[in-house]
């Protein structure tokens, strides 16, 4: 490592604040671009699933099929 | 065969033009306020002015484009024109063309041979001018192509509004640059030749290529 | 042949289920590598000799913005196959490629703004990268205002198509138009690399990352094209095998 020392990695000779935000902004918004689309999916998997339960026991329900 | 679809939209839109001044003088007028609001918040020290007017001048133009880009096609869209043009069965390439060329003719073309007056308004040094003229006068007609396609993109939308601005801006981007560029080197007393045949070249380009998209939007309007 | 490939490409469930198998793998790989890649460049790259240690913002601000253009790219290709070959995959691939871009591009200039801070004084300078950079996020921004405005999503796609082929031509010239720009107002322009090669213990963290925001971006897509195809496509019989049969 091309530091001597943890608290010298963080410091970055007086530039860690800019390098360590950007670093922290990119993971949170990558984060974020990442899990967006996975809850969205399992979200509408959630919302499907209740609609197709619903609608075959109404089906089930009528005296005749349609 | 008759007059071809360009003929017939660009003698339609003069014609519309000729009995509704209106359609003439609002960006004109709209033009004049936005030039006379520059010494309000700039201050009235001329070489201030004359420093920015190339920029000024410009950034002008493309807010007066884009003002008459919104309700360009709008009136022949609500009243069924559009409609009647496209299954009219002639190219609707040709009918855009019009659309681009009427649309200079009745705003691009009267900026050009008024902006000397308003490039004096800002104090603009003389030598300037002629390539202010020309900027303008080719630059408009790039303006007036990507603004029609603007407006045939968005016609059919209820909330148009800001968004044909958003659609427009980014793209008209190089038209600014070069534009106020070459009123610039004007000024410092270099040679336009180079640039100028850039914007030539685009706008050629621009005029020729355009109306394809303009044409396939139209019909995607038609369709809401 | 090479059609039923192809036509298999348009093919919701086919898709939907290749971008699961293909998301297994690739999205754990893309992690490791963002973190392989980062730890390379903050800790293990030694510092530069004109920035210090700032630079490495460059191995973040470099690969986003790179990828960023090329979303683009990716996204007006979508629009095209989708207005010629009318597949809905396409105008969903387009459709999903517009924000992930515009997010890119968003942190492209937030990290060129930090980056600036500690290199030139000021957290904003109307440089050529960054101002094009700002172009390019109204770009995406607008096609995505345009898709949202149409209440029909299929004709909202091929103006959107329209819109990203448009905007395609235009990238270029408008790259070139502000590099010029900027030529003339800024005389002398600091360049990073200055014409003088970038040595090879910069030069590999950088390339990791840049290969790890693309594959990053591969994902991003994968992943909106498996959301948005269950929710256009939720009245077909393959969703709802696919919803209730794994319960």
């Amino acid at each position: 490592m091309y530091f001597e020392s943890i608290a010298d990695l963080l410091a970055m000779e007086g530039h860690g604040v800019f390098v360590w935000s950007s670093y922290a902004v990119f993971a949170i918004v990558i984060g974020l671009m990442i899990y967006l689309p996975i809850a969205q999916l399992a979200r509408h998997k959630v919302r499907l699933k209740a609609r197709f339960e619903a609608l075959s026991r109404s089906e089930l329900e009528l005296p005749h099929k349609r | 065969m008759s007059t071809s679809l360009f003929t017939k939209v660009v003698h339609r839109q003069l014609l519309l033009a000729f009995r509704r001044p209106a359609a003439l003088l609002n960006p004109l007028t709209f033009y004049a306020v936005v030039i006379a609001l520059m010494p309000l918040g700039l201050g009235p020290e001329r070489q201030v002015l004359a420093d920015f007017a190339p920029g000024l001048l410009w950034i002008a133009a493309l807010l007066a484009s884009l003002l008459s880009a919104e309700t360009l096609l709008r009136s022949d869209y609500d009243d069924g024109s559009l409609e009647q043009i496209v299954t009219s069965g002639g190219s609707v390439y040709l009918a855009a063309l019009g659309y681009v060329i009427s649309h200079w003719l009745i705003t691009g073309l009267p900026l050009m041979l008024l902006v000397p007056l308003f490039s004096q308004l800002l104090s603009m040094p003389t030598e300037g001018v002629l390539a202010l003229v020309a900027s303008i006068g080719v630059g408009t007609l790039l303006l007036s192509a990507l603004g029609t396609l603007g407006a045939a993109l968005t016609v059919a939308l209820r909330r148009g509004g800001m968004l044909i601005s958003l659609l427009l801006l980014p793209l008209e981007v190089p038209v600014l640059i070069l534009g106020a560029g070459l009123v610039e080197r004007a000024i410092s007393g270099l040679a336009i030749q180079g640039l100028l045949s850039i914007l030539i070249g685009l706008a050629v380009l621009a005029v020729t290529l355009v109306p394809i998209a303009i044409a396939a939007s139209i019909r995607i309007s038609l369709e809401v | 042949m090479a059609w039923t490939w192809f036509h298999r490409l348009g093919s919701p469930p086919w898709i939907y289920h290749f971008a699961g198998r293909v998301l297994r793998y690739l999205l754990p790989l893309t992690l490791l590598m963002l973190c392989v890649g980062a730890v390379w460049g903050l800790a293990f790259a030694p510092p530069d000799f004109r920035q210090g240690n700032s630079y490495r913002i460059i191995y973040i601000h470099v690969p986003v913005s790179v990828v960023a253009l090329a979303g683009y790219y990716v996204m007006a290709i979508a629009g095209a196959v989708s207005l010629i070959w009318r597949m809905k995959v396409a105008d969903l691939m387009m459709r999903v490629a517009a924000p992930i871009g515009a997010g890119l591009t968003l942190l492209a200039l937030v990290t060129g703004a930090v980056w600036g801070k500690p290199t030139w004084g000021t957290w904003w300078v109307w440089d050529a990268r960054i101002t094009s950079m700002v172009i390019l996020l109204f770009l995406y921004i607008g096609v995505y205002a345009l898709y949202e405005a149409y209440d029909n999503k299929t004709l909202a796609a091929k103006a959107c198509a329209i819109l990203s082929l448009v905007g395609t031509v235009n990238i270029p010239i408008i790259y070139k138009s502000v590099d010029w720009w900027y030529s003339l107002h800024q005389p002398a322009s600091i360049k990073f690399t200055g014409g003088t090669t970038i040595d090879p213990s910069m030069l590999y963290p950088l390339l990791l990352m840049i290969s790890a925001v693309y594959a990053l971006y591969v994902c991003l897509l994968l992943l909106g094209l498996r959301a948005g195809l269950i929710d256009s496509e939720s009245t077909t019989n393959w969703v709802k095998r696919e919803v209730l049969g794994e319960h």
